[in-house]
């Protein structure tokens, strides 16, 4: 696959064929990332991050394509990668720093967006099975609120809503308390 | 609804811009003044993001390839995992929580994987229903047809499409199709909705495909209601006997590989195909016969069937998942296997066996075909040395330091001409040289330098290079175009003795090999086991680059008729071999277009489940050891030969039992039972469905209703001029004798003909079958009884045979003493040498893996050796670093204390900086620039009261050392004076409440770097 069918597959959101053909890069993206000092068990966790933010990213239309999927994803895993690192004390930070600035600069990175985002993903564990999927249904399949107030028995489209936005409530809180403990570690 | 919820409602509106414009200009005023609803905005936006990010890695993780155990990551690894002697304690905790994070994270998408595969099958659920097929009402009929239409158009998963399988229903019944049988036809009955495409799984294996809209009822219209398919599969011999299926067009014999009856009814009435429609049948089979055609059953009105109007069979070819073929070739996967571990690889993986093969294509300068002999890969993967040999070329590629000594190349021919001119080329210096075997000696020049002294001899070429300065890599071709060379060695004789190590020679370019493992060959015939077989052969053979290329450049043509032209071109065993490849006829992919989706998925999933279950069966193997295999073996040997010596048992019983004489009943009934016993059951693989799709089959497009053949001629026998006399008597009108030759599914009815009857046999046949052939008779008795007889004779040897034996049978019993008469034992015995082949093979890589992966042993513990010393050296230098690192540390707190003996805490800490930038391309800076800086010292003075009494006032200046990330270190006073001691002391103080300040810069990056200014004390 050129990278033109991929971008084109992913915007479709038929997502198979692209991920299977970025994984065919995954043993040299290993192979980076372990120089970097990147344990091999955390490889496939972070790689599959980055194919996340990478079709994240794609489907934004504005999205262009600077440079080879292999090496914006590449990019992507050494920041993820950086992010990570930085509470781990990892010794190889300053290379890898150096690396990104080099090599990956055109890899738009928000590493505080990113930290945060990890930080949601727990948030998200937290609140109910029946919250995470009315929230799926809306912001990641795009459904309608009448047609998820009928696909998860809700007696309406209004209390669907309601709904949903208690579940939101919810999450804002947890979301609040994790990100000051971000701001103070110690608390 | 609450103020809180009615924010979220209006940031969700105001977030996917569905906020009317009015309220979005208030709300934006609102959102400059309040940093809360800013807060909030974002969290919300972020939280959608992530709830996106969620779903899309169960997406991610839901695609992607599966991993080997050792490579997917979980939380048992940590304990194997060396990384903490490296980390620090804080570094496992810190991985501690990402675990324990990742793992409730891992544990979620998979919930969410195994939701969206629930979703799928509810989606397929009516296709789901395995055997019985509700009839469903036009609308609901209409919505299932989309909705799958859109799956097979969108490409995504097949797999939950399974095949309708058909129910078996006995009924009374003596006629079928026209034709008259002796016991009731084990009709298949299944539903079919005719408004989609339809995949039928038979019972004995065959598979049906029906398009939609193929059948039309007596009025010429399209049938838009439930289908019921009547199928009868006659795949075996006794079938064919039960059935009275002879095998004859006109007066031709045939041999047959298998019969089905396919009848579409609705309701009762018989339905007919539209015109131009066609449906496909697949007929399994073990030996594929490229012979074989496909018959029209045409019934002769006196309850027989002549076989008509025959027609070609198209050797269809059906596309795999790349993924599942393997292209490498036999032999590399277990050297590389036997080297484990490697690197950071404790297990060797697909992956890693690809790279490392790929890998080798860098040494190949040449685009011509190479055989690599030889490889040595270094600690670093790289390939330190390969040896290869061409036909027509040898490029030796060697990655060495820069080293100068002698090397030495030598090229084994056959036959070296006298006087024949060679080239050869180093890096880019080509030189020329001659054999003159008498003097048993070439010298190779460039530019009137000898470089490298050339000794020929009759069937071997030994170059010597002279104090060569190899380079970094260094390419050495030979050119030497039509002297067969068949091995060249280059050996650094200063350089390490490499052990060398081979596997089967391999003709093919690494990277033209990775270059067809592409999707965009995933609908040509690439994609296919076939190919993978040639590919195998390819690899093998010499000119195998052009061959490959030959299947390249013609995908649209058909696989035999490529097959053909490189049987043309090769030599040997290899033409010997590529002639049996064409003689399979293979053609190409069967039609891509939408229709056939249906029938392609299933051979997909049916290779797929075959590829799991063979990987299953290896790891098994894999896990045994070699006493255990051995026992297998055994056992496996054992079961054998009882198996045989049953099968002898019953041959004998079944003879004695037909051809006793009439009225007398040698044994009784329980003993048909015993006999009829399946005995092989427990051998059978657990495959109660033969399968067409893992295994070779007939494919047919056929459209018409009744009885179909797979037969070829067998004109050897009709013509034959051998006449044996069977001695019968003419019996009862409602009796048939037939001539049958046993290893043939062949069965030919005889006519009476006044003394008895008459079979032929050819003359000089071609093998050994007919002298193994067989006469029996059925006749039919009253109530629903038989009698049957038979005898086994050699044509060849018997002046006549006589049927007279033979006894009395129910129907029941009929069928039995049929089923081992010829049993599909043949297949059976097949399926039998086919596990034998496969185990023998394992037991065969196993012991090459051994030997292999002892002697890598021998060599690792030399290594290992090795490597332990430099471990010692290694960590010798790590100690003596990490003592003066204390001592350095221990020292620099001593000093510490000595510049500030009451420990003051002027909260900067005191390190031993790296370099210094003297300087920067940027300063570093306060944030805010120097008049923040002002501002902020200004702001923080406290005037000594001390320095007031004693009026002191002047300025100090202070150095300080500014790192990588801002931090203020080592601040100090520059000139220290005794009289000032007060204000510098309140100096250093407001220094040390500085903030971070933004860091030097150095080409980009930050950099360390020192900076110094003054602190004014004026009083007024």
């Amino acid at each position: 696959m050129t990278d033109q069918e991929i971008l084109v597959c992913i915007r479709r959101k038929e997502f198979e064929r692209p991920v299977k053909e970025l994984y065919k890069h995954l043993p040299k993206i290993q192979g980076v990332l372990m120089k970097y000092g990147a344990p091999e068990v955390l490889v496939p966790e972070i790689f599959n991050d980055s194919l996340v933010l990478l079709l994240e990213k794609t489907q934004d239309p504005s999205f262009q394509l600077t440079s080879k999927f292999s090496t914006y994803v590449t990019g992507i895993c050494l920041n993820h990668w950086r992010n990570e690192s930085r509470k781990l004390a990892n010794r190889n930070l300053v290379d890898l720093d150096v690396e990104i600035a080099q090599t990956y600069a055109f890899v738009d990175y928000d590493s505080d967006k990113e930290e945060k985002l990890r930080l949601l993903d727990v948030v998200l564990e937290k609140i109910q099975d029946r919250c995470k999927t009315l929230l799926r249904l809306f912001y990641f399949e795009n459904k309608r609120m009448a047609e998820i107030a009928e696909e998860m028995g809700f007696s309406s489209e209004k209390s669907a809503k309601t709904q949903k936005y208690k579940c939101m409530e919810k999450a804002h809180e947890l979301a609040k308390k994790e990100f000051q403990q971000l701001q103070n570690p110690v608390a | 609804m609450r103020p809180e919820l009615h924010d979220i409602e209006r940031i969700d509106q105001y977030l996917d811009g569905s906020m009317p414009a009015a309220e979005k200009i208030l709300f934006e005023q609102e959102l400059t003044v309040s940093p809360a609803l800013q807060e909030a905005v974002e969290t919300q936006s972020l939280l959608a993001t992530a709830v996106s990010r969620k779903a899309l890695l169960a997406q991610v993780q839901f695609h992607a390839p599966p991993r080997t155990p050792a490579s997917s990551g979980s939380v048992g690894i940590l304990s194997k995992f060396k990384w903490p002697i490296i980390l620090s304690g804080v570094v496992v905790a810190s991985l501690f929580t990402w675990f324990s994070t990742r793992h409730k994270e891992r544990k979620a998408t998979k919930e969410a994987t195994e939701m969206v595969a629930e979703v799928r099958n509810d989606s397929n659920n009516n296709a789901n229903d395995d055997s019985a097929y509700n009839p469903v009402t036009a609308s609901e009929m209409s919505d299932t047809t989309t909705s799958e239409g859109d799956n097979i158009a969108r490409g995504v998963d097949f797999t939950y499409q399974p095949a309708r399988r058909t129910v078996v229903e006995s009924r009374p019944q003596r006629t079928i199709g026209g034709l008259e049988t002796w016991v009731s036809p084990e009709v298949q009955r299944v539903l079919i909705n005719p408004n989609k495409e339809e995949l039928v799984e038979c019972r004995d294996g065959s598979v049906v495909f029906i398009p939609k809209n193929t059948f039309v009822d007596s009025n010429g219209e399209i049938v838009k209601e439930t289908v019921t398919l009547e199928i009868v599969e006659a795949l075996t011999y006794d079938k064919m006997v039960m059935y009275n299926l002879a095998t004859m067009n006109g007066k031709n014999a045939l041999v047959s590989e298998g019969m089905i009856y396919i009848q579409p009814k609705r309701g009762t009435e018989e339905l007919q195909f539209a015109p131009g429609k066609s449906i496909q049948i697949e007929i399994p089979t073990a030996n594929y016969n490229s012979e074989m055609l496909a018959w029209k059953g045409v019934p002769t009105g006196d309850g027989n069937i002549n076989w008509e109007d025959p027609k070609a069979i198209e050797n269809f070819l059906t596309t795999v998942p790349m993924a599942s073929l393997d292209f490498l070739p036999n032999g590399f996967r277990e050297e590389v296997q036997s080297t484990m571990p490697f690197k950071n690889h404790k297990q060797s993986s697909k992956e890693l066996e690809d790279s490392l093969y790929y890998a080798l294509s860098s040494f190949n300068t040449s685009s011509s075909s190479n055989q690599w002999n030889s490889i040595e890969i270094n600690e670093n993967g790289e390939i330190v040395k390969a040896i290869v040999t061409t036909p027509q070329k040898s490029t030796v590629g060697m990655k060495t330091p820069s080293t100068t000594g002698q090397y030495n190349l030598s090229v084994n021919f056959d036959n070296l001409p006298k006087n024949q001119k060679f080239k050869v080329q180093v890096n880019q210096g080509k030189f020329e040289a001659t054999s003159d075997i008498d003097n048993n000696h070439a010298t190779i020049n460039y530019t009137n330098l000898a470089v490298a002294n050339v000794r020929v001899y009759s069937n071997q070429c030994e170059i010597v290079f002279n104090n060569l300065n190899l380079a970094r890599d260094m390419a050495l071709t030979l050119d030497c175009k039509s002297i067969d060379c068949d091995g060249a060695v280059l050996n650094g004789n200063n350089g390490t003795q490499v052990p060398e190590v081979k596997w089967d020679k391999c003709y093919l370019n690494p990277s033209s090999v990775r270059a067809i493992y592409d999707e965009k060959f995933a609908s040509t015939f690439i994609a296919t086991p076939e190919f993978q077989e040639r590919l195998q052969a390819l690899h093998r053979m010499p000119n195998a680059q052009t061959y490959l290329d030959l299947y390249l450049q013609n995908l649209d043509k058909n696989l035999h008729e490529i097959d053909a032209q490189i049987a043309q071109k090769a030599r040997g065993t290899d033409r010997q071999r590529f002639l049996d490849f064409a003689s399979q006829k293979h053609t190409n992919v069967r039609n891509t277009g939408q229709d056939f989706a249906l029938l392609r998925n299933y051979y997909a999933t049916q290779q797929d489940k075959m590829h799991r279950a063979s990987q299953q069966r290896q790891d098994l193997y894999a896990k045994k050891n070699a006493t255990e295999l051995a026992e297998i073996q055994n056992q496996f040997n054992k079961m054998q030969l009882d198996f045989a010596k049953k099968k002898a048992a019953i041959n004998d019983d079944f003879d004695q039992m037909v051809n006793a004489p009439k009225g007398k009943n040698p044994r009784s009934n329980e003993n048909i039972g015993m006999v009829i016993s399946p005995i092989v059951t427990g051998l059978i693989p657990n495959n109660p469905r033969p399968v067409v799709g893992q295994q070779q089959s007939y494919s047919v497009s056929w459209n018409a209703p009744g009885w179909m053949n797979i037969d070829a001629y067998l004109h050897e026998l009709s013509n034959g001029q051998i006449v044996v006399p069977i001695l019968a008597s003419e019996g009862n009108p409602r009796g048939k004798v037939y001539q049958s030759i046993n290893s043939l599914k062949t069965l030919i009815p005889l006519n009476y003909l006044k003394t008895g009857y008459e079979a032929h046999f050819p003359k000089n046949p071609s093998s050994d079958i007919y002298k193994k052939s067989m006469c029996l008779s059925i006749e039919r008795l009253e109530g629903n009884r038989f009698h049957l007889a038979s005898t086994t004779f050699n044509p060849y040897s018997s002046e006549s045979v006589s049927l007279d034996g033979g006894r009395d049978y129910s129907e029941s019993e009929l069928k039995a003493v049929l089923e081992v008469l010829h049993p599909g034992s043949d297949q059976i015995t097949a399926q039998l040498e086919r596990e034998n082949v496969a185990i023998q093979a394992e037991l065969e890589r196993r012991k090459r893996a051994e030997e292999l992966a002892k002697r890598r042993k021998e060599q690792m513990d030399v290594l290992d050796e090795q490597r332990i010393e430099a471990q010692k050296e290694l960590d010798a230098t790590k100690n003596a670093i990490v003592k003066r690192q204390t001592m350095e540390r221990e020292y620099m707190q001593h000093l510490e204390n000595a510049i500030n003996p009451c420990h003051v805490n002027y909260g900067v800490s005191t390190q031993t900086s790296p370099k210094i930038v003297s300087s920067p391309d940027v300063e570093a800076s306060f944030p805010g620039g120097l008049y923040a800086l002002n501002a902020f010292v200004l702001k923080s003075i406290q005037y000594p009261e001390q320095a007031i009494a004693q009026n002191l006032s002047g300025k100090i200046y202070v150095k300080m050392v500014i790192g990588t990330d801002g931090t203020p270190m080592n601040p100090t006073v520059q000139n220290p004076n005794t009289t000032n001691a007060i204000l510098e002391q309140e100096a250093l103080r407001i220094v040390g409440m500085m903030p971070k300040w933004t860091p030097a810069q150095n080409k980009g990056a930050a950099v360390t770097s020192s900076v110094s200014f003054p602190i004014s004390f004026t009083l007024n």
